[in-house]
């Protein structure tokens, strides 16, 4: 299956969210907010979440999905300037029991 | 797309009366608050996010010091001023220990999880770089979960999502001659404006924490720049370099740094070797932070990076409090399937280096965490830390954050009792909410919120550049930095939300042009503080505590010499002109002998 890397870190799926505004306060950055009074929350400002995952246990109803798969130009791992490979890791002796 | 509720420009600025005002609601100010609140102060606590899901302390590693009452503390005072290079207030250090015993029961009687033994007590460990102190894990989400609950059962007003722009002044001068009378900020949904008028002030907004392009900015050191600008002196602000190892570990979900190595995780390179057991064979990866993050970089200099956590030596109670404390992010992504097994494989790890300071820069503060302001007081990491001098082990931040939090607000609230309101001057909330909204009435500019973050962000570099301050490199940052600023007073905001932003770049740009001036001025490497031109430990020019004060456009800094003959413990040893720890380890020529 190919999976696609999602555009932002944060996702608020609308047709299971129970509409009880726990994640307006869970998130530090503001990303969920009601577009207008009285409509459900949406993740508005989702390229602003830190993927601290606050909001995940807070949503009742299991509606928000958080990943670090999506990209984020402030996030470059010393190893990507440095052009060394993290998916061929060496073959570390056992450790003594 | 954005919220779209309209805002009422011309709605008159309401002003809400307080004794203590507390600004930030993480342990510092939500402890200031409740112990001010207990004093019977009218208090109000405002905060930018939402108290319990905001900041450093709800997203800290859980890990707080943990003296019991059977402990005798002076081993632990000594070990404190000791490793800090006695660069302290030993009062503070004894006035943190024995406040902090009292913070461990509090937080036990209102019940947050703590990690405890088979007998039910709290299961202590050794403090990274310390031995003798012991230190607890718990769930700091809970903590912050209970402060609240507390806060407000003693009868606290709690706004969350109100973003404070500036202090107000009673001369309505920056710098003030006069006092600090309150603070002016908004509503960060709906943009409404209000002025909070109180006779005392706590900033407790945090530190400053940008991990350089590794990491996003999400502690804008917004206390010590409002601050700053009223004329507070801040100190030892080149100490806010530090830095840490997280990105794998986050992603990974396996807790904190500290508690692994706590537990017996180590270090090791790409062949297989300890390498912090040449730098410091008795505490190993438990050393100083800044001389771990120095090895790392030494390693990947000298190509044997990656640079892997081996959690196959933990003990199994390690892999239990993950279980069962379950952290911040509940059990969503713990252990996931992405990863190989880290209980059979080594993960790779990374370090970061950029502004990190925990309290050893900031707002100075006194015993009763007064600044040198008048009716201006502060907590937590927007304070320079005076308990801890140059090594805060693990624990220690969180520990100052709750106790000059509590200390804050009970002599705030004395204060208050005795001081009179002083009036607003005329015209002052009207030029305050002029400048707080004027990024949202800007033409388009070419700069947005975002683009301001991501300069900001890139600003240190690499890891590895970052740790090669030099007087050339700190005027270039220093001059960036400077730019910056000026893009920004020219940004627009497109909606409320960006106006936040754009006020934390304002805030985060000021923090780091102070934060290079401070190290452009010392001209020496002392601990974590390592310029590659200054590679030498100087004591006569530099033992003391070096501070910025601003005056009128320009600063003045200025050098208090810590006067050990005062101190219970005075018996240091004048350094003889050495390599610093970090300019040792670069060298290849670190003997640990040397820096004990």
């Amino acid at each position: 299956m190919n999976k696609v890397a999602p555009l932002f870190p944060v996702t608020l799926d609308a047709s299971t969210c129970i509409d009880c505004g726990a994640c307006l306060n869970s998130c530090p950055t503001g990303v969920f907010q009601r577009v207008t009074q009285g409509a459900k929350p949406q993740a508005v400002h989702a390229k602003d979440c830190h993927v601290c995952f606050l909001c995940v246990p807070d949503c009742p109803s299991g509606s928000i999905m958080v990943t670090w798969d999506a990209p984020n130009d402030r996030q470059i791992s010393v190893y990507d300037k440095l052009g060394l490979d993290l998916n061929d890791p060496p073959a570390f002796k056992p450790i003594d029991a | 797309m954005s919220a779209s509720f309209e805002l009422n420009e011309s709605a008159p600025t309401e002003i809400l009366e307080a004794d203590v005002l507390v600004i930030g609601g993480g342990f510092g100010g939500t402890w200031a608050a409740l112990r001010a609140a207990e004093m019977n102060a009218r208090v109000i606590l405002v905060e930018k996010a939402y108290v319990s899901r905001s900041g450093a302390s709800t997203m800290s590693g859980g890990v707080t010091t943990c003296p019991l009452p059977s402990d005798d503390l002076e081993p632990w005072i000594e070990e404190f001023v000791t490793r800090g290079d006695y660069m302290c207030d030993q009062r503070w250090t004894r006035q943190l220990l024995e406040g902090q015993r009292q913070r461990v029961a509090d937080l036990q009687a209102w019940g947050v999880p703590i990690s405890k033994n088979e007998q039910g007590e709290i299961r202590r460990f050794a403090s990274r770089g310390m031995v003798a102190v012991r230190c607890m894990q718990y769930e700091p989400k809970k903590a912050m979960e209970a402060l609240r609950r507390q806060a407000l059962d003693k009868g606290v007003r709690i706004l969350d999502r109100y973003c404070i722009t500036d202090l107000m002044t009673s001369d309505a001068a920056y710098p003030t001659q006069g006092r600090v009378i309150g603070a002016f900020g908004f509503n960060s949904l709906t943009g409404e404006c209000l002025a909070f008028h109180a006779k005392t002030t706590i900033l407790a907004t945090g530190q400053i924490s940008m991990k350089g392009i590794h990491h996003v900015d999400n502690d804008t050191g917004d206390g010590v720049a409002m601050g700053w600008r009223v004329g507070a002196r801040l100190s030892d602000l080149e100490f806010s370099f530090g830095g840490t190892f997280v990105t794998v570990m986050k992603r990974y979900n396996l807790g904190s740094y500290n508690v692994a190595v706590a537990h017996g995780a180590r270090l090791i390179n790409r062949h297989g070797e300890r390498f912090m057991e040449q730098y410091d064979p008795v505490r190993f990866e438990r050393s100083e932070l800044s001389r771990v993050v120095a090895a790392f970089v030494k390693e990947l200099r000298d190509g044997r990076g990656p640079v892997y956590l081996d959690l196959r030596h933990c003990d199994a109670s390690y892999w239990q409090d993950l279980e069962e404390m379950a952290m911040t992010s509940g059990k969503t992504v713990l252990l996931s399937d992405k990863i190989p097994d880290p209980k059979l494989n080594p993960l790779p790890i990374e370090a970061t280096w950029n502004f990190w300071s925990g309290g050893r820069g900031g707002i100075d503060i006194n015993l009763h965490c007064q600044s040198s302001t008048p009716g201006l007081y502060a907590a937590g990491a927007t304070a320079k830390n005076p308990a801890t001098g140059t090594h805060a082990s693990a624990g220690a931040p969180t520990s100052f954050a709750m106790n000059s939090g509590y200390y804050a607000g009970e002599h705030a609230a004395q204060e208050a009792f005795k001081n009179p309101h002083l009036s607003i001057p005329p015209g002052l909330i009207e030029r305050l909410r002029m400048e707080a909204l004027a990024p949202l009435r800007r033409a388009a500019s070419q700069s947005t919120a975002d683009t301001l973050h991501t300069d900001l962000a890139e600003l240190g570099g690499s890891i590895i550049e970052n740790m090669e301050l030099n007087g050339e490199r700190l005027e270039k940052l220093r001059e960036k930095a400077s730019h910056i600023k000026q893009t920004i007073a020219q940004t627009r905001a497109k909606h409320v939300h960006d106006l936040v932003k754009v006020h934390e770049a304002r805030n985060i740009a000021e923090n780091a042009w102070l934060i290079y001036a401070s190290a452009a001025d010392r001209t020496e490497s002392r601990e974590q503080f390592y310029r590659a031109d200054y590679p030498y430990t100087d004591d006569e020019q530099w033992f003391c505590i070096h501070s910025i004060t601003r005056q009128g456009n320009g600063h003045r800094f200025e050098r208090f010499p810590i006067e050990l003959k005062h101190q219970p413990l005075s018996k240091r040893a004048q350094k003889r002109k050495a390599l610093s720890p970090i300019a040792a380890i670069f060298a290849g020529t670190y003997d640990s002998k040397d820096h004990e």
